[in-house]
């Protein structure tokens, strides 16, 4: 949505693009300059695979990379120059110091969305420049006269083998990063790129998503930064501008943003384009600047994607090649779900603590609720019993949404207090407000677009079953058991919620709006809620789909005991299942209680429904 | 003491400067939600249009301001419609990051054109010692460049406030999509944005040139000083957008003569994160409401 979407499962293809170009480079006789060129253009990759993370699958943005590259080259050498420690230690301190400082910029910068996170980070790589040129530090970092790097032991700076080298880390990085952007963490990630406000109601820690991101993609810049300045062996403070931060976000652009072996084309190319072929003059930068802005209008998915889509079309036009491309896709499917389905019935543990029923699931007092001078909830009491299900009802713009908005926690009361499950929220962030056990759905369907329904539905498990960056970076290796009690959780839910079972290894975007708002609904389940609150469920559904919805609420409320507050405008559907209801009108209450009483009220009859009474006549009076 | 006066009083003039392009850099946000980090190149460009006209075509002061003026503003509404506008579906971000591309290209251009000489003396706009304060002396291109400021930011809130056009924008800027069912002709007024964006880079440039000489790169520290004043006022607020620029042109201007110009570069980025740590919405902007 920000930057288009990501693709999912790209391990093979992007480990062969890395592979190929690695092995083409050692088996060909090279000459030097070009060698040395490809090295560089390697050791790039790797900083835009880091920033693609932070970019193309969390859609943030971060003008500052080379900066990161710099500390991660500048730390090392002179961890090695100043110290004399021992190359491997070196490295190992110098990509730690990075992260660190990686983690304390990012605490900052998370808390903005593109604006202030672009200009933050623009402005540091200007100050790590500044630094490394001026003279307070010179006798470690050399200013501006820069800084000659001792070669790695063994290594010639631009030979075979230092290329094997880079050409090895590079393809260690892509599988881990495969592996990341396929974990629980990688779908975080993806979650807080289509919605921050939607992902810390479903129980993600936005801003610990956001630093996790941002942090990678630092600490691959700074593995990016050693191998650079062992081939490069010296190294000068203007090499890593804003410029180069710009030619970083370049190769991801060019490359294809949300791919992982999207980026290592574009480092080749926009390496190896300016740098060998045009040889760096007037002409390349404008043939460079030029070549960016082309691919960011016309082919905004880049090379990869663009290769992508050619590949579907000939698939698709060749009988042969397609039957081969679905028995390939129909594996993955098959080595994605880990083993056998495990039966339908397995319930999730909140079936053991017992369902809710007596006491207040939710009690709002006196709330209000202000956006500047405009009040749009005042003096709101609601009392909805556990294991109830209570509707909230009102003409457009009486609150309702606002009420849920301030229930989740993503909008904060100004005055009142609301309690859930006995304990007030007040100060309560919307990802522990979601760990009480509140869940929600909203009236758009707020999925990840571009994940498989499967995928969605495990998001609702963050909270129960969070993802660990070290082992999700290991992939199945070592979250194998935690991913197949996501996969059969996710599937039971999926059961519950009546999604077909073809249709779950779909891109969410190309489910019909019923199929998706079921899918967020399964994503409420999943997890431990108690507490759904449903935002007009029934918007845009057809009367059958309606009457399948209420069915299939009715079936969870009993077989959970979970209490239900829900937004609808269909009197219909309220009456089929709720218990009790509230009017909203204005931002007051004008009704509450059981819903045939409230509704053979004239005066609701009129607010509601319009049957405008009393003012027709005083109207014809007049 | 009289030294860091005389920063201070300096510091706002060259405030001001910043607080010109924020209020470019503004606009365009607010109407497109697209930061414009071409701001920097397109005023640089301006100055070269200006001194090359002077140079190459003999052409006096006024009248290489008015052709660089106006050059400028066509320069501006061919961007909107060759780089900003095909394909809006793409996003912000990659509308933005366009911006950085457009950057890039001007930024080549002028090197492979003046690149070689630069950078270039420019002839001072106003001559003169300037004002006599007590006992120190307010210089006069700093006088005119608050002069200028004030006439710009007046005409264009008077513009913004009474005029019908204005009232166009700012409903452009509050709620573009409904702006655009009502029928308000959204092409014509983003096009008219970009134009004035581009003039009024092109003013700072013209003011700032003959004192920090003209190169290709003069503007890309201006360009990220403006960005931390828009961020200390608070993204979206014009009048912050000015106050922030302001207090970074002082404070800068302050710690480079009091220290070095490192420090300078260093607080201000010190201030920038204060800021986004103890206020995230800025000196002047509303804290942001998400609408689900």
């Amino acid at each position: 949505m920000i930057i288009g979407d990501a693709k999912n499962r790209t391990l093979v293809p992007s480990v062969a693009i890395a592979g190929v170009v690695t092995v083409a480079g050692l088996a060909l006789p090279l000459d030097p300059a070009l060698q040395y060129t490809l090295i560089g253009a390697l050791a790039w990759a790797i900083a835009a695979i880091g920033l693609d993370v932070l970019v193309g699958f969390t859609g943030q943005v971060s003008f500052g990379q080379a900066a990161f590259v710099a500390i991660g080259a500048y730390a090392t050498s002179a961890f090695r120059l100043s110290m004399g420690l021992p190359l491997v230690l070196a490295v190992v301190l110098g990509v730690g110091v990075t992260g660190v400082i990686a983690l304390a910029l990012g605490s900052v910068v998370v808390r903005y969305r593109i604006f202030g996170i672009a200009t933050a980070t623009l402005f540091f790589g200007y100050v790590v420049v500044t630094v490394l040129t001026g003279d307070t530090f010179s006798t470690v970092f050399g200013g501006a006269n820069g800084l000659a790097v001792p070669e790695f032991a063994g290594l010639e700076a631009g030979g075979k083998g230092y290329l094997a080298v880079t050409g090895v880390v590079l393809i260690l990085v892509v599988v881990a990063t495969c592996l990341l952007n396929d974990s629980q963490t990688g779908r975080a990630f993806r979650m807080v790129k289509t919605n921050e406000a939607v992902a810390a109601s479903a129980g993600i820690r936005v801003r610990q998503v956001k630093m996790i991101s941002f942090a990678y993609c630092c600490v691959l810049a700074a593995i990016a930064g050693v191998l650079y300045s062992g081939v490069v062996g010296y190294l000068s403070p203007e090499g890593f501008g804003i410029k180069q931060s710009v030619n970083i976000f370049a190769m991801l652009v060019v490359g294809g943003a949300g791919t992982v072996g999207g980026p290592i084309l574009g480092a080749l190319l926009v390496t190896i384009l300016p740098g060998y072929l045009l040889r760096d003059g007037h002409v390349s930068a404008v043939v460079f600047a030029a070549v960016l802005l082309v691919f960011l209008i016309l082919l905004p998915e880049g090379i990869y994607g663009l290769v992508h889509r050619w590949a579907t079309v000939l698939g698709r036009t060749v009988p042969g090649l397609s039957a081969a491309a679905l028995r390939s896709r129909s594996r993955w499917a098959t080595a994605g779900r880990a083993g056998p389905r495990p039966p339908a019935e397995t319930p999730p543990d909140r079936r053991s603590s017992g369902s809710d029923t007596g006491g207040l699931a939710l009690e709002v007092d006196g709330l209000q609720v202000r956006f500047g001078d405009f009040v749009a909830l005042s003096q709101v009491d609601v009392r909805i019993e556990s294991g109830s299900v209570h509707a909230i009802v009102g003409p457009n713009g009486a609150g309702k949404t606002t009420l849920l908005n301030t229930v989740c926690g993503l909008y904060l009361p100004s005055q009142g207090d609301i309690r859930i499950f006995g304990s007030s929220i007040r100060g309560v962030k919307p990802h522990r407000i979601r760990d009480r056990g509140v869940v929600r759905t909203f009236q758009t369907p707020a999925i990840v677009p571009d994940l498989d329904v499967v995928a969605n539905v495990k998001l609702g498990l963050d909270t129960d079953l969070k993802g660990s960056l070290w082992t999700d970076l290991l992939g199945p290796l070592a979250t194998g058991g935690r991913e197949r009690v996501l996969e059969s959780r996710a599937q039971w839910a999926l059961d519950a919620v009546g999604i077909a079972a073809r249709r779950r290894g779909m891109l969410a975007r190309n489910l019909d709006l019923s199929e998706q708002k079921r899918v967020e609904l399964a994503r409420g389940l999943v997890g431990q809620g108690r507490l759904l609150l449903l935002d007009e469920p029934t918007a845009g559904l057809s009367a059958d789909e309606m009457q399948a919805l209420a069915q299939t609420l009715r079936q969870v409320h009993r077989d959970f005991g979970l209490t239900i507050m829900v937004v609808s405008h269909h009197i219909g559907f309220i009456r089929d299942i709720a218990d009790a209801m509230t009017v909203l009108d204005y931002g007051r209450v004008v009704g509450t209680g059981t819903p045939d009483d409230v509704l053979a009220r004239a005066d609701i009859a009129a607010t509601f429904m319009g049957v405008e009474t009393a003012p027709l006549a005083e109207a014809e009076d007049l | 003491m009289g030294l860091l006066l005389s920063a201070g009083i300096s510091g706002i003039a060259v405030g001001l400067l910043y607080g010109m392009i924020g209020f470019a850099i503004v606009m365009l946000y607010k109407s497109t939600g697209v930061a414009n980090f071409a701001q920097g190149t397109l005023a640089t460009l301006g100055g070269f249009v200006c001194w090359a006209s002077m140079t190459d075509l003999g052409l006096p002061l006024w009248a290489a301001i008015v052709v660089a003026l106006v050059a400028s503003a066509v320069l501006g509404v061919a961007v909107y419609f060759v780089v900003i506008r095909p394909r809006p579906s793409a996003g912000n971000l990659n509308i933005t990051v366009r911006t950085l591309g457009l950057s890039l290209l001007l930024l080549a251009v002028m090197e492979w054109r003046w690149g070689a000489g630069a950078p270039y003396r420019f002839p001072a706009i106003v001559e003169g010692t300037g004002v006599q304060v007590a006992d120190f002396v307010v210089p006069a291109q700093s006088l005119l460049i608050a002069a200028v400021a004030a006439a710009i930011m007046g005409t264009l809130w008077a513009l913004f406030r009474y005029s019908n056009v204005g009232l166009s924008f700012r409903a452009m800027a509050e709620q573009p999509d409904t702006a655009r069912l009502l029928g308000l002709p959204a092409t014509r007024l983003s096009a008219a944005t970009w134009a004035i964006s581009a003039v009024l880079g092109t003013v700072v440039a013209i003011l700032l040139a003959p004192s920090s000489f003209l190169a290709p790169s003069t503007m890309e520290s201006y360009l990220l000083f403006t960005f931390t004043g828009i961020v200390l006022g608070g993204l979206t607020s014009l009048p912050g957008a000015l106050l922030g620029s302001v207090i970074v042109g002082v404070v800068s201007n302050v710690t480079i003569v009091a220290l070095s110009l490192e420090a300078g570069v260093l607080v201000v980025f010190a201030l920038l994160l204060v800021v986004m740590l103890l206020r995230p919405q800025g000196l002047l902007g509303r804290p942001e409401s998400v609408r689900l």
